[in-house]
């Protein structure tokens, strides 16, 4: 570490001066790569830190509703494919990986992996998105959606039906007025619940879209060949790689 | 320390004592996403099973396993700066904080929240005809 009198020192262009050669990388307001390095980095924990918080308000919703009403998050998760929600979720952990090795070849200089990681990585988010996008089509299809817009078919569960002895040919039939009204006390909250999947999916949504950005920019500047300097790289780097996965 | 952290330090100068930053060896990604995956796939499982309450637990404790070995492998917080992994950390804390307040809030109003039900005869009503309830 430095003493106090050493920071602010011009450091760029007295080469002689402390026995290492000066790294053009190096802005003048650090004193040693590794400080420019640490700073970079905290900079980032600093900004996930504050996306953790963010997000936290929406899981806070999360939690308040899904404990005041269990029902309904019984009876809404049905309409979710959990099928493309897996898978979705194996494309988002592929990509954390190649995003991870792809802070690797920057640290070690290899370009030609890096090109490809960060190639494979932007594949699997615009992968995601068009996952995502089947699934919030048949949504809006369906009518599922948040507040007042939602507009679903009124949908009896085997549980409703057994309850309410209505018979198997349910499908297309408008159910007699007293099953039919305790249809909709059941299903009036789904909409609330439409209103958190898509404002905590949306959100992340926004996540990758800004994710591809990033990683384009990086991607052109190591397709050009231009700075792969580790102290810029890994920091930037490491923190896509916490956007691609969350 | 590894070999390649070494040789990298010495590569950019080795001026510092443990080098500019640590290198992940390429292994330790499979492996992680390996792990990932595994856990993804127990997640899926176990939500098959239809163990009722446990459901959420089960998801909750996966999850968290799956967000550490992301932070700590997948995000160099296993061999960052103490600084790092305390700001980390704290943000955890304040996360917990804010939903334990909230639902010891909303535990306090239960019993006015139930008073109120009871008072509305078409509340009570809707309640009684719904499916199990």
């Amino acid at each position: 570490m430095t003493t106090i009198g050493d920071v602010g020192q011009p450091h760029d262009g007295h080469g002689g001066e402390h026995g290492h050669a000066h790294d053009p990388h190096l802005a003048h307001h650090f004193d040693t790569p590794q400080q420019q390095y640490d700073s970079a980095k905290m900079g980032m924990w600093t900004f996930l830190v504050t996306e953790i918080l963010f997000f936290s308000g929406l899981f806070c919703a999360y939690t308040v509703y899904r404990h005041t009403h269990p029902e309904i998050f019984l009876g809404a998760s049905k309409f979710l494919d959990k099928t493309l929600g897996a898978v979705n979720t194996m494309v988002l952990l592929f990509s954390s990986m190649t995003m991870a090795w792809a802070v690797r070849c920057a640290q070690l200089e290899q370009r030609r992996g890096l090109i490809i990681n960060l190639a494979l990585t932007i594949v699997c988010a615009f992968g995601f998105m068009g996952i995502k996008y089947v699934e919030y089509s048949h949504k809006f299809h369906d009518g599922l959606l948040p507040g007042s817009h939602y507009s679903a078919a009124l949908h009896a569960s085997e549980e409703f039906k057994a309850a309410h002895h209505i018979d198997e040919h349910f499908h297309g039939h408008v159910p007699a007025e007293v099953e039919r009204e305790a249809l909709e006390l059941e299903q009036v909250n789904y909409r609330t619940f439409f209103s958190v999947y898509f404002g905590m999916t949306g959100l992340h949504g926004i996540h990758v879209l800004a994710g591809i950005g990033v990683l384009t920019w990086l991607l052109v500047r190591a397709l050009r060949g231009r700075s792969t300097g580790t102290t810029s790289w890994s920091s930037t780097t490491s923190g896509s790689t916490g956007t691609s996965s969350t | 320390m590894t070999t390649t952290q070494d040789a990298h330090a010495a590569a950019h100068g080795g001026h510092d004592d443990h080098g500019l930053f640590h290198v992940s060896p390429w292994q330790t990604l499979v492996a992680v996403w390996l792990a990932l995956s595994i856990l993804t796939g127990l997640t899926v499982w176990a939500s098959e099973l239809g163990l009722g309450e446990l459901d959420l637990l089960i998801a909750m404790v996966i999850a968290i396993i799956k967000s550490m070995l992301v932070a700590l492998f997948f995000m160099h917080l296993i061999y960052d700066r103490a600084l790092n992994r305390l700001v980390f950390f704290a943000s955890l804390f304040f996360v917990v904080f804010f939903l334990g307040i909230t639902m010891l809030d909303l535990s306090s109003y239960k019993p006015d929240v139930d008073s109120y039900r009871k008072d509305v005869p078409q509340y009570e009503d809707a309640m009684q005809r719904r499916p199990g309830g």
